[in-house]
């Protein structure tokens, strides 16, 4: 794609999860998360565009303890979809996805921000297009709910 | 201290994020710099009846479902493609480049740069092409000149037998040729 005109572009996301937590530093959720990029050529061309649709499994881990800040790493696994289309109709590709964050809590001020990681290898939807991976790094900031 | 019992219980975290990027700028507009025809010129081809296809050669998506590509071999295998060359660049020679994957040798004839002669004004002998195992842009012989005539450029690209080459875009390149002079 890159030889193409089409560069590696930044994605944005929306994500979500809910956990429970079975102990005070350990929790089983849920994950789902949205993610899109556009791109087009310098030299002219179709929009490459791509959303991306994913969700799955979690844990949720407090190591050290639950003072605020609170330290927050979970790890996770899943299934997305990718829709990349170049100025037609997308087919999706599916693969499974796994990665986790870390992150701080400030449950007072509902507030969180984290870095993650996630990998999402397939296949192309082309016959001659390559291997690619639709997941990447993540720079999280988001709002926090007590139940 | 934060009230420990309220975090026990279930939380939803709602995350609006975005991942790092990083963006490359290009550099001050430099004449020297090759001018390069649009993406997806193949998609614009084979869309308008530009690819004809014999033997061992067909079409099929490209590098995505959307797009077009070519495969040919590895039977015998013959295309012709003709794709738009984009606006005319007077003080810029111009030639086709092939995004293509293969094994095998392939011969080339081109477009006589649509005026029935070649950049040195001779009639181009065949030239062979070497793809290798990864995706490259490969050049198709030579330069054709500033101001020639026609909206379209056309080559064709012959393979024998158990040569295998995957075609996944074309485009045309313009290479500045003079600072002065009007055309």
């Amino acid at each position: 794609m890159d030889l193409d005109g089409y560069e590696c572009t930044p994605r944005w996301i929306a994500a979500s999860d809910v956990a429970r937590y079975l102990t005070p530093a350990f929790g089983v959720g849920a994950w789902g998360q949205f993610s899109y990029r556009s791109n087009k050529p310098d030299n002219g061309g179709p929009t490459l565009k791509e959303p991306v649709y994913a969700g799955g499994a979690e844990v949720s881990l407090l190591p050290v303890g639950t003072d605020s800040p609170a330290l927050l790493v979970v790890p996770r696994l899943g299934y997305g979809w990718s829709l990349m289309s170049i100025g037609g109709r997308a087919e999706a590709v599916g693969g499974v996805m796994y990665g986790g964050e870390i992150g701080l809590l400030f449950p007072k001020s509902h507030f969180s921000s984290a870095i993650g990681w996630l990998s999402g290898p397939t296949r192309s939807s082309g016959n001659l297009g390559r291997d690619y991976n639709f997941g990447g790094f993540t720079f999280l900031i988001g709002g926090v709910i007590n139940g | 201290m934060v009230d420990t019992s309220r975090i026990y219980q279930a939380f939803a975290v709602v995350l609006v994020a975005a991942t790092f990027g990083v963006h490359v700028s290009c550099g001050p507009n430099d004449p020297d710099r090759p001018i390069l025809g649009e993406s997806r010129a193949l998609d614009e081809g084979c869309k308008n009846g530009g690819c004809k296809l014999e033997g061992a050669a067909s079409i099929t998506s490209g590098l995505t479902a959307d797009t077009t590509g070519i495969v040919m071999g590895p039977g015998e295998s013959s295309a012709t493609i003709t794709f738009p060359r984009g606006a005319p660049r007077f003080g810029y020679d111009w030639h086709i480049e092939i995004l293509a994957s293969g094994t095998g040798l392939f011969t080339v004839s081109e477009p006589l740069c649509n005026d029935g002669r070649s950049g040195n004004g001779k009639s181009p002998a065949p030239t062979e092409l070497d793809p290798a195992a990864d995706y490259q842009w490969l050049v198709l012989q030579q330069d054709c000149p500033a101001g020639t005539l026609g909206d379209t450029a056309t080559f064709t690209i012959r393979g024998t037998q158990g040569s295998v080459l995957h075609i996944a875009d074309v485009r045309i390149v313009n290479t500045f040729i003079s600072s002065g002079g009007c055309y």
